[in-house]
């Protein structure tokens, strides 16, 4: 993965003092900052200036979030009307933006702020994260970091997955899962886990990671990053998530999952879900503009439901069956599920499907 | 004219030629909206002829013009300024949709021919000229082939205005055979769909739709009737279909 180096930092001067910005300022100690008291101007320069999506991801902010860090998950708010079952999964947002460039990423278009930014106001993401675990001892949570932001690849810099990963270790009835495209698990070796965090990587074979996953680590470096965090008593998790239909995707994804239960034992392996490529209509129109060579968006993808476009379904029914026999193959008793898809995909692809996202959340936590 | 003997006026000598194009498009633009083509002109003379900074146009006129201050916008009306002359003129005569001729800006000349004779011909309107442009723009580029050589895989004639058939049916089928190549396993379901559903010999008073897209789960079945006799009729109609083979297979390519 390339590292991340931006040209300058604009500082919120409430999280002047907050580790996390202690952490960046020492790491990144030749690019100018610029300590700013408000945040606000900065959303009318951006778009007046117009910087290209690329560009305006070399300034790094650091801020204080003043919101809520604790969502369900986008996927659950944006099913509208549709039957698409989801997950039952939560997401704090730590960060935005990713200075990676996946041709697929829905970020692009759908993050209105165009710099990358860190919320250094980890105390208070702490606090709530306790709190709203602690305040509900019956139900049990599954919780990511990487809707917004990859979860480890600015983690360099930041350190953010130490005191997460930490704290996730105490609490009984919820499990952290850091889901990445980097290899960048340093910080994670040795921590007092618990088991109560998940690594997790999304996976493509080689030939989408090469074509459309820019800037990001390699297959084998996923691989070798899965390995050593399995070495450290970490489960891990993997997300075929887009899944691309293109020539030779049958062979590509095959081997991919080979290579994986090669590495790591089926054991070691949390769950794996699949979903196909989906994207809004204004997403591919700008990807077909920023990745002219880009193979995605000439896809057979058509308007479903939930107002995405997807690949017909006789193409998602078919890949999905496809993979899950060769994840039964290569790693048997592996938990597979699919992402936001319609009862009837379940039904055709795997013969059965849950009755509701509560019912498929549980079954992903049952086994951890 | 409007009884007036005089009216009081202002000469003004001397001003730059600038100021006076700057003046003279405030002035049109204070009684009525300009078209992207004037808007274009405006904006391309003052940057390349006057020099105006960019940002200035951003902040002032862009808004004045009824459009967002970005330069996004600002491009694109620097963009249609520099467009072709033919391009331009197809904008003003046959209703060209200016973002397609942009498009259409990076096409070979043969290729905005057929594409053109087409806008002119079946008088496309806004959706269908975005339809068929997106359908072109996708074929060019996973196929690699130009306009000419789609049409000739779709069985297309470039002179299809040589054909006798209606605007709409020639646009159907141009429309029909770029969506095989663009979105084969859909049009091939839709096709087997249409031909099962006339297996099925229907009376017109039922009705039987599958989602759009296959998107879904469930048949719609509507009946019609007027009377109680009709509709006893119609429902043991549909009890004989439901055990037709070609139903099953309907439901199977949900």
């Amino acid at each position: 993965m390339k590292p991340y180096l931006p040209e300058r930092i604009i500082l919120e001067s409430s999280v002047e003092g907050s580790q996390i910005t202690r952490n960046v300022l020492e790491r990144l100690p030749g690019v100018p900052v610029e300590k700013v008291e408000s945040v606000d101007y900065l959303l009318s320069e951006a778009k007046r200036n117009a910087p290209t999506i690329s560009r305006a991801k070399r300034t790094l902010l650091l801020a204080a979030f003043r919101g809520k860090f604790f969502k369900a998950c986008p996927g659950q708010q944006s099913k509208g009307n549709s039957k698409n079952i989801c997950c039952d999964y939560f997401v704090i947002n730590f960060a935005s933006n990713c200075h990676m460039e996946c041709t697929y990423c829905y970020l692009q278009w759908y993050l209105n702020f165009p710099y990358m930014v860190v919320y250094a106001n980890i105390e208070e993401l702490l606090s709530e994260l306790k709190e709203t675990i602690n305040s509900s001892p019956d139900r049990f949570f599954r919780i990511g970091t990487g809707e917004l932001a990859d979860s480890l690849a600015l983690d360099d810099l930041t350190l953010y997955s130490k005191p997460l990963v930490e704290l996730f270790g105490g609490l009984p009835n919820a499990v952290l899962e850091l889901k990445t495209k980097s290899n960048r698990v340093d910080n994670l070796l040795g921590l007092d886990h618990r088991g109560r965090t998940i690594i997790a990587w999304s996976m493509n074979p080689d030939y989408i990671q090469r074509h459309e996953e820019l800037k990001t680590s390699t297959i084998d470096e996923r691989l070798d990053a899965a390995a050593r965090c399995v070495a450290d008593g970490y489960r891990v998790a993997f997300h075929f998530d887009p899944m691309v239909h293109y020539p030779g995707w049958e062979e590509g994804y095959r081997e991919v999952i080979e290579r994986i239960f090669n590495r790591v034992s089926a054991d070691m392996v949390a769950w794996v879900s699949l979903g196909g490529l989906r994207m809004n209509r204004a997403q591919r129109d700008l990807m077909k503009e920023r990745f002219p060579n880009s193979i995605l968006p000439m896809g057979e993808l058509i308007p479903a439901e939930d107002g995405k476009l997807r690949y017909f379904k006789p193409i998602r029914v078919e890949m999905y069956r496809k993979l899950q026999e060769w994840i039964e193959l290569y790693g048997t008793g592996t938990r597979v599920y699919a992402c936001m898809e319609r009862p009837e995909v379940w039904e055709r692809a795997f013969g059965g499907r849950p009755e509701s996202d509560q019912e498929l959340g549980q079954y992903l936590v049952d086994l951890l | 004219m409007a009884g007036l003997e005089s009216l009081p006026a202002t000469l003004v000598e001397g001003l730059p030629d600038r100021d006076l194009f700057l003046g003279a498009v405030w002035e049109n633009l204070g009684t009525r909206a300009l078209d992207p083509l004037e808007q274009a002109e405006a904006v391309g003379k003052l940057v390349r002829m006057f020099n105006e900074p960019k940002e200035s146009l951003i902040d002032q006129l862009l808004p004045g013009m009824g459009l967002r201050p970005s330069r996004y916008h600002l491009d694109q009306l620097l963009s249609l300024f520099e467009l072709d002359e033919r391009l331009k003129r197809s904008i003003s005569e046959v209703n060209l949709l200016p973002e397609i001729a942009l498009k259409l800006d990076g096409w070979e000349e043969d290729e905005r021919d057929i594409f053109l004779a087409l806008v002119k011909s079946c008088q496309l309107g806004r959706n269908k000229q975005k339809q068929i442009s997106e359908l072109l723009e996708d074929l060019r580029r996973s196929t690699g082939m130009s306009v000419g050589g789609l049409w000739e895989t779709c069985g297309l004639t470039v002179d299809e205005d040589d054909r006798p058939q209606s605007a709409d049916e020639r646009f159907r089928r141009v429309r029909e055979g770029l969506m095989l190549l663009r979105y084969p396993q859909l049009t091939k379901h839709e096709l087997r769909f249409v031909q099962l559903r006339a297996a099925l010999q229907l009376p017109p008073r039922i009705r039987l739709q599958v989602p759009e897209y296959f998107e879904g789960d469930t048949v719609s079945i509507n009946i019609e009737s007027r009377d109680i006799e009709e509709l006893r009729g119609l429902v043991q109609k549909m009890a004989e279909v439901a055990e037709q083979e070609e139903m099953t297979e309907i439901f199977e390519l949900l």
